[in-house]
């Protein structure tokens, strides 16, 4: 058997949780080529290899001990969105057609953005960066010369993001019984 | 004071009923100004369809003074529905040159609206405007009925004041009619066809706006915790052990990479008990060189018979006698008659024998 050209370069990444998109240039090509054979390896070694068909490839993973990052990279693109929704055009090209400077993104340029960035860690401009920076790693987003590009890995939060969206706003909307138990408070999905 | 009287006598400016001393333009007035100026506005679905209606009523008295041929009436009543004609086919060109002119400043972003008012319009202009006029103009709509229904009305018609080829109100109309069955549906389409894609992606923008609002309202409310967000967007636990410098990964890789699987066992084989074996083939090279270490051989048919005994007789027979043939053999015949068995068979002949390996 024939091991698959970059095997090692490719588990490195997305066993980090890095998600593969076409920025990655070799790696990202020889997935996409040898998808079968990648699969076949990362299977044996208990991995599940994700080719999703917006162009990227993941790792289909546990939740253990991520579930705050995931949280902070998903408020990062929800304060995104509803900033491009009131400010630009369409949230398709807002996202990935336009590299936003960092001093132009609207995470802390408003009192409500920075009562929703102090749960991710803090207001300032240092969280921000290394939030940017740990999405950049995972593959989310493109920093570079202090500009910022959406990747198309990023076509997940957003998915996640209408689930969880429609899912929460049904739940609004349904009609409250009222009973002596403690009101459940928990998690949304 | 005189203007205004003036205007008012031809019909140009009317009293408003709201106020005394107060004008107000007429809607005829309004729409030539309009025209005029070329300024398109969207139509109301219910301002065609109150035409429609309207027509619908001229085209019953249509039919009825065709049955009666009262020709005279029939001529005035033709020349009414061309003037709503028309005035269906002004609408349906306005609509659709207002309805190309708003997807237009959407598209090239001058309409300077936000996102959500964007969708807000667009979803107005598809389920107000669109989507019932869409309803009136298909193939099975209460424009295309009427339509059809009135040039049906219109072959009846046609005889009773033909004038010899000439045109006819009766055929004036028809031509209207079909420039506008044509026309209306062609138009309607092609707005359809504008607003539709523009429609989905703002709606799914606008989806996701709603979405990401209704997230961050959760989390202002109960915490990003409160999402669950891990669930949904699993990524795998790195673990130093993951990488391949682990040895026990690497080795178990190398064994993949060297493992090769077995040859499977043959479903039958040649030693198979209980399954006769083909003889091996017989090579007349094989015989002859055979026969040359064995000679000299005094009856070569007996030599073949005894030790090729697994071969069919007619093998051995062919082998026999290429090589009687064969030059390069020192053969020869004895003089007298011998005998041989082989497999109940009793053959009688005079020995073919060798002498030496080679011919002299």
């Amino acid at each position: 058997m024939q091991l698959p050209p970059k095997l090692e370069e490719s588990f490195r990444l997305l066993s980090k949780g890095r998600h593969i998109s076409s920025l990655d240039g070799e790696v990202f090509n020889s997935l996409a080529q040898e998808t079968d054979r990648y699969r076949a390896v990362f299977d044996a070694l208990g991995y599940e290899l994700v080719d999703d068909p917006q162009g990227f490839f993941y790792f289909n993973g546990t939740r253990n001990g991520l579930n705050r990052t995931v949280s902070e990279f998903a408020l990062f693109t929800f304060i995104m969105v509803d900033w491009l929704s009131d400010n630009d055009t369409s949230i398709e090209t807002g996202l990935f057609g336009t590299v936003r400077p960092l001093e132009e993104l609207p995470h802390l340029q408003s009192d409500r953005y920075r009562g929703y960035m102090r749960q991710a860690g803090g207001d300032d401009a240092d969280n921000l960066r290394r939030i940017i920076q740990r999405m950049d790693g995972a593959g989310f987003l493109r920093l570079c010369d202090e500009k910022i590009q959406f990747l198309a890995p990023t076509r997940r939060i957003l998915k996640v993001c209408l689930a969880l969206g429609k899912k929460s706003a049904e739940v609004a909307t349904m009609p409250v019984i009222e009973n002596d138990d403690e009101e459940q408070e928990g998690a949304i999905a | 004071m005189e203007v205004t009287t003036l205007l008012s006598a031809n019909g140009l400016l009317a009293p408003s009923p709201e106020a005394d001393g107060e004008w107000e333009i007429p809607p005829a007035v309004t729409d030539f100004i309009l025209h005029l100026a070329k300024r398109q506005r969207l139509l109301a679905p219910g301002e065609l369809r109150g035409l429609l209606l309207d027509m619908e009523s001229e085209i019953a008295d249509f039919g009825r003074l065709t049955l009666t041929q009262n020709v005279n009436l029939l001529r005035q009543c033709a020349l009414r529905l061309i003037n709503s004609i028309q005035r269906a086919q002004r609408f349906s060109s306005e609509h659709h040159g207002a309805v190309v002119s708003e997807v237009t400043r959407i598209k090239i972003r001058e309409d300077n609206r936000s996102l959500r008012e964007r969708y807000e319009f667009i979803k107005l202009l598809y389920e107000r405007h669109a989507l019932p006029m869409q309803d009136l103009v298909d193939v099975d709509g209460m424009l295309v009925r009427l339509l059809d229904r009135l040039l049906g009305l219109i072959s009846q018609a046609e005889p009773l004041i033909d004038v010899g080829g000439g045109p006819t109100p009766i055929s004036r109309l028809r031509a209207h009619v079909l420039q506008l069955k044509r026309e209306a549906r062609d138009l309607f389409h092609e707005s359809f066809n504008e607003v539709l894609p523009l429609y989905n992606a703002l709606r799914q923008d606008h989806e996701l706006a709603a979405a990401a609002a209704t997230m961050l309202e959760v989390a202002a409310r109960k915490g990003l915790d409160a999402w669950d967000i891990g669930t949904h967007l699993a990524a795998p636990s790195f673990r130093a052990e993951n990488l391949f410098n682990d040895y026990g990964i690497e080795d178990y890789l190398h064994g993949v990479q060297a493992h090769s699987a077995e040859e499977p066992t043959p479903l039958i084989s040649l030693a198979t008990a209980g399954i006769e074996r083909s003889p091996d083939l017989l090579h007349l090279e094989d015989v002859i060189e055979r026969l040359k270490e064995n000679a000299p051989v005094p009856d070569i048919l007996a030599w073949l018979f005894q030790g090729y005994s697994e071969q069919p007789e007619s093998e051995l027979l062919c082998a026999f006698v290429d090589i009687a043939a064969d030059e390069s053999l020192s053969t020869s015949h004895a003089d007298a008659e011998t005998e041989s068995v082989f497999r109940g068979v009793t053959y009688t002949y005079y020995p073919l024998g060798i002498e030496l390996a080679t011919a002299a």
